[in-house]
């Protein structure tokens, strides 16, 4: 049976039947970011009604979470909004649904943000973790591909989080987690914050040494990465800058056999299905964004 | 639960502001030292030329010496917290080294231990796999089949935050760990560029859950790395510590800085005893690292006439670990 086939299953069989969500694994309690990429693995190109019922009740149970101001928490009986929300706003845009929670939403996470002063006393830009912490690369990139999918890729804030990645990316390509360096040492590239980076500026599209020396990064560390996140998120990245490698389907191959032994997490096993098809890319791209036009979210700050 | 501290830091601020992070005087050590007066441990340094050793008889032996054996052991559900910090191919002085988890992991099940599990939550990479990946600890875990829990993503439980060194009034842990009859860290021997050392105490950070603290655990970094440290030791109240000295990392710890030989491992049930003792092997002051002196007392000694030193002794076994050449870390030496 192809691997796809049964990573599909897996998937459906993680699902909780209480609520239609996923936790991190089948019997863990349902969580916002596994749900967001288990609905979109199931639905990246199955259009049919079934695909669709799972999805709309995967979204329904995400917006039960949402707190009065907009955001998500990462599960039911945790009280502060934080970074799932981005996965929601994903979410609920890919399917076209619940338009009033993702205005609610979308207006959380531009209000939201760090309390970090830059050395000349500014904001620095982009977003944090958790509220009213540091800045760093995945939850500014998350925030940026929702928001870019929502219409809001113009907004100041956004705008201020692609300099802020820009300013971040190390000299020698692609990204760390947070800083460029400590005391003065260039770190040490990791694969998912180049890879989330990368998918973050692929919405604009615009090339530079920064985007080549990413992706580079990328292309040469995937050769050895058989981790199914790593590799999920990265080999999406690089298909959305046109480098997808020719043995992408070898590696994930053995990426799902490796699951099988220790890892059937269904947020795994759902960035290996996005990364291996054209439309799993594409659902993080504004190009296949639903939503219908609206008025940008003005700058509140 | 709100576990985020709104004190206003900068990441320029926790960097080089690190007064808080390494003690200052004299005068500390005098007050401290009275507040241990009460407290005593035990802690063995075993010697371990390499990783190529029967290290199962090192650390049974180890255990041995500190009272501890099958009694201890039997039918209790263990956790062992490995430090894996981030990938690291060809660099064997980032994280606890594999064979040294094994080691331990084949000693508690020859002891009866109901079930060893290994857990870790790596601060900086969200995918853990790739961490145990690359640190080359996988292979070991599949051919000893034992368990390997992301404690980033783990069920979470919530304990209120008994010692309030922060603000933050409740802790969120892995349920792994709280299930856990006996936890033991097992860190790696290292500077730290920020605190000092980074040895048994502070690699419990790795054991809070990324999902709700962010990565590097960052709403306890905004709370006070030192003080978390101790709210997070209070609350998990690990049973034992074994510290990877084989190899171990000087510099620009914990990440970027060179190997340093040391060929022990340090093992005891106190851990600021345990820490303490390593800063000395390491050419340091203990009364000069600021969330030692703070758990002085209250959950540890660290004075060396208050530390019963079993196997190798410092003296025979120390080594001058190099510093990152910074003003606030000079003071260890001193």
């Amino acid at each position: 049976m192809d691997w796809r086939t049964t990573a599909r299953r897996t998937i459906l069989d993680g699902r909780r039947a209480r609520d239609g969500a996923w936790g991190r694994d089948p019997s863990g309690s349902p969580r916002v970011e596994p749900t967001a990429l288990a609905l979109l693995a199931l639905t990246r190109d199955d259009d049919s009604p079934a695909a669709r019922s799972i999805a709309v009740q995967a979204c329904d149970w995400m917006a039960g979470l949402q707190n009065p101001r907009g955001g998500l928490p990462l599960s039911a009986g945790l009280e502060e909004s934080s970074w799932p929300t981005s996965f929601a706003i994903l979410s609920w845009n890919v399917l076209d649904i619940h338009p009033e929670a993702r205005v609610l939403a979308r207006g959380w996470l531009l209000d939201s943000g760090s309390d970090e002063p830059s050395s000349a006393g500014e904001d620095p830009g982009g977003w944090p973790w958790v509220q009213g912490t540091f800045t760093w690369i995945e939850p500014t990139a998350l925030a940026l591909i929702a928001l870019a999918l929502e219409g809001e890729e113009r907004h100041p804030r956004c705008l201020e989080a692609v300099a802020m990645i820009h300013e971040r990316a190390l000299n020698g390509g692609g990204w760390n987690a947070g800083n460029k360096a400590v005391f003065g040492r260039e770190l040490r590239p990791q694969p998912t914050s180049t890879a989330l980076a990368l998918i973050a500026l692929a919405v604009r599209g615009e090339r530079s040494i920064v985007t080549s020396r990413a992706v580079d990064y990328l292309s040469d560390a995937l050769k050895t990465i058989r981790s199914a996140a790593s590799l999920g998120w990265g080999l999406i990245a690089l298909r959305a800058w046109d480098a997808y490698p020719t043995e992408a389907d070898v590696w994930l191959a053995q990426a799902h056999e490796l699951c099988q032994e220790r890892d059937q997490s269904p947020a795994s096993l759902a960035l290996l299905l996005l990364a291996a098809s054209e439309a799993g890319t594409r659902l993080f791209l504004p190009t296949n964004s639903k939503s219908p036009p609206h008025e940008p979210i003005r700058d509140r700050r | 639960m709100n576990p985020v501290s709104r004190h206003r830091l900068s990441r320029r601020q926790l960097l080089t502001g690190m007064g808080g992070a390494i003690a200052l005087g004299a005068g500390g050590k005098q007050i401290a030292d009275w507040n241990e007066w009460s407290r005593r441990a035990d802690v063995v340094i075993a010697d371990a030329p390499g990783y190529d050793v029967d290290l199962e008889s090192v650390v049974k032996r180890g255990l041995a010496e500190l009272g501890l054996g099958p009694a201890w052991v039997k039918g209790k559900r263990v956790l062992l917290k490995p430090n894996l910090v981030e990938t690291s191919l060809g660099r064997p002085q980032i994280n606890t080294h594999p064979l040294v988890v094994r080691a331990v992991a084949l000693a508690f099940r020859s002891w009866g231990a109901a079930e060893v599990r290994v857990g870790e939550g790596p601060g900086h990479c969200r995918d853990a796999m790739l961490v145990v990946d690359e640190s080359g600890l996988y292979p070991i875990l599949k051919e000893a089949k034992l368990p390997f829990v992301d404690l980033n993503q783990d069920e979470i439980d919530s304990k209120p935050n008994r010692l309030r060194e922060t603000s933050l009034r409740r802790l969120a842990l892995p349920r792994t760990l709280v299930d856990a009859d006996l936890v033991v860290s097992l860190p790696k021997m290292k500077t730290h560029h920020w605190v000092g050392v980074t040895l048994s105490m502070k690699n419990l950070f790795g054991a809070m859950p990324g999902v709700v603290y962010g990565w590097p655990k960052n709403v306890l970094h905004f709370a006070g790395i030192g003080p978390s440290i101790l709210d997070i030791v209070a609350a998990v109240r690990p049973s034992l510590a074994i510290v990877d000295g084989i190899v171990a990392m000087e510099g620009d710890g914990p990440l970027m800085g060179p190997a340093r030989t040391m060929g022990v491992l340090v093992m005891g049930t106190n851990l600021p005893a345990v820490d303490a003792t390593c800063t000395r092997l390491m050419g340091f002051n203990p009364w000069r690292v600021g969330y030692l002196v703070a758990a002085s007392g209250r959950l540890g000694p660290i004075a060396e006439s208050h530390i019963h030193q079993r196997g190798e002794t410092i003296a025979s076994r120390a080594q001058e670990f190099q510093l990152l050449d910074h003003p606030s870390l000079a003071v260890l030496k001193t």
